[in-house]
């Protein structure tokens, strides 16, 4: 039976208002059950002091959208900066962009347990459909770039090994639908996480690639060297390196999930633990992939020449072929996680704001249009990629830089939601909550500044 | 699908399907959750003055240029 919303209305507004069904043998309705029975361990472990079982209970999306965020086109911005730089500047530089992105989901946080709203809901809600609309132009248009940068991350990753590219696509759609198919957020949320801890391949690769330690501390301790100084390639690799870090889609992910995962305003400091971990690992993987491909640098590997898993053949040499088909394997599954967070990003913002039934805890016959736009994203990037001749690396090349061009806006409304009153409470930000969310909006601003000041000036020298 | 289907078949605890026929306590359960969200939908349109407006727009206004730099730089 497929849900019926009615809707309800004041003035110019309207909301949807689900009918609180029960089933026909006075069953309650399948999304309230399961959520409810994810709140009760909640509220048993939480009643029992067991703080370790709420933990494990509470992560999930902040874990989900920080690994999720280290997808394809990010693991290969961090092998160019390997690369073309070595350690050194970007090294402590990715460990802040980790630092800013916690401060942006934290928020997310906050609002979605608070609210009990997803973000482009709120967004629709409280500055209503012109600016909602702007809003979701822009989610969608960044998440359909990034969904096909993910499937020339899982082309290429599989090709390493002698995969055809159709194959890695349909394989992958095939194992995506698997984590949908027990229409339970929790399973998918469960399923999805342990792909995504898969990211810490890279930590092994970094290994094998016999780093001079020596020189990653002194890096994290001066911030250089920056080989080339602050020139149009070192900026365009900064702002991939921001893109790769933070970008809108994770905003209306992690408030979206907090929602669907049921958190309320008692669980935002396991929330917060949740992002916190979610970040330090991140910033883990990444900074391995940097030095992993900084042997590239080291050896005066010209890194213009690799593109896709090229990186994991040039690895080879010095990492072993074991090194370069982890690093191969890395680059395939961060494509594969990132497929699905942003997939299911780009679902429950289009089913928030047209008012339909949007949650992982529902079936496909009760979600139609969540589940429908789902695999409409994933089919249509998937088979971009498929198509030959498809400009694909200009789309790998652009949609980090498009994801920290369309920051600030994300950003200011986040901020401005953040500060409701009527919306936030008690929970709204403290003046130290939004000095640092106002910095992470002045510095992907003055970023993206930089970057369209090195393109209409190409000579220019910072 | 029905609503009441047995949660079992998704793969689920038995005591979910348990939980699925006491409605009531489904309810209390999730409560504030609902509490949240009726109070979230009934809140309306915050009022946008002009600095925000203006705001809003320089910030929308950045964007296409940002975009139109991208499209400089791919053309390029």
């Amino acid at each position: 039976m497929p849900e019926e919303a009615e809707t309800g209305r004041e003035g110019n507004l309207e909301w949807p208002v689900f009918r609180d069904r029960v089933g026909p043998a006075g069953a309650a309705n399948r999304e309230d059950t399961a959520r409810a029975l994810d709140r009760l361990r909640v509220l048993r472990a939480r009643r029992g002091s067991r703080w370790l079982h709420l933990a494990w209970l509470l992560i999930g999306p902040g874990i989900l959208v920080m690994l999720g965020e280290n997808d394809a086109p990010s693991m290969l911005s961090y092998a160019a900066t390997g690369s073309r730089f070595g350690t050194g500047f970007f090294l402590p530089f990715v460990l802040l962009t980790f630092v800013m992105a916690f401060v942006a989901q934290e928020i997310t946080v906050r609002l979605g347990a608070v609210s009990k709203a997803g973000h482009a809901e709120l967004i629709y809600q409280r500055f209503g459909r012109f600016w909602g609309n702007l809003a979701m132009i822009d989610l969608l248009f960044t998440n359909f770039l990034t969904l096909v940068t993910e499937f020339v991350g899982i082309v290429a990753g599989a090709g390493f090994f002698g995969v055809p590219g159709c194959v890695a696509v349909a394989g992958s759609i095939l194992v995506i639908t698997g984590a949908y198919s027990f229409r339970r957020y929790w399973v998918w949320e469960r399923t999805v996480l342990v792909l995504a801890l898969f990211n810490l391949v890279f930590i092994p690769v970094a290994l094998m690639s016999h780093p001079d330690w020596g020189a990653v501390a002194r890096s994290f301790l001066t911030f250089g060297p920056l080989p080339g100084g602050l020139n149009p390639t070192t900026i365009l690799i900064l702002l991939s390196d921001i893109g790769a870090t933070i970008t809108p889609w994770m905003l209306f992910f992690q408030q979206s999930a907090v929602v669907d995962k049921g958190l309320s305003s008692h669980d935002v400091n396991q929330g917060r633990l949740d992002t916190a971990l979610g970040a330090f690992l991140a910033a883990i993987a990444a900074i391995a992939a940097i030095i992993a491909t900084s042997s590239l640098y080291l050896h005066h590997m010209d890194a213009g020449q690799f593109g896709a898993a090229r990186f994991a053949q040039a690895l080879v040499p010095y990492a072993g072929r074991s090194g370069g088909a982890l690093f191969a394997l890395g680059i395939l599954e961060a494509g594969l996680v990132a497929a699905t967070t942003i997939a299911t990003s780009s679902a429950y913002a289009y089913t928030e704001v047209r008012a339909q039934a949007g949650s992982l805890n529902k079936s496909f016959q009760e979600a139609k249009p969540f589940y429908g736009i789902l695999f409409a994203a994933l089919l249509a990037a998937g088979g971009i990629v498929a198509l030959p001749g498809f400009p694909l690396i200009y789309v790998v090349l652009v949609v980090n830089v498009l994801a920290v061009l369309t920051m600030p806006p994300a950003i200011a409304f986040l901020l401005l939601l953040v500060n409701d009153h009527e919306i936030m409470g008690e929970h709204k930000n403290t003046w130290l909550l939004n000095t640092m969310g106002i910095g992470v909006a002045a510095f992907v601003s003055l970023a993206g500044l930089l970057y369209a000041l090195t393109t209409v000036f190409p000579r220019l020298h910072l | 699908m029905p609503a009441a289907e047995p949660l079992q078949r998704a793969g689920s605890h038995s005591v979910l399907s348990d939980l699925q026929f006491k409605p009531h306590l489904v309810k209390t359960i999730l409560q504030e959750h609902k509490d949240g969200q009726k109070r979230t939908r009934h809140l309306g349109r915050r009022t946008i003055g002009r600095g925000l407006q203006i705001f809003l727009w320089g910030l929308r206004i950045y964007v296409f240029a940002m975009l139109l730099i991208v499209l400089i730089n791919v053309f390029r």
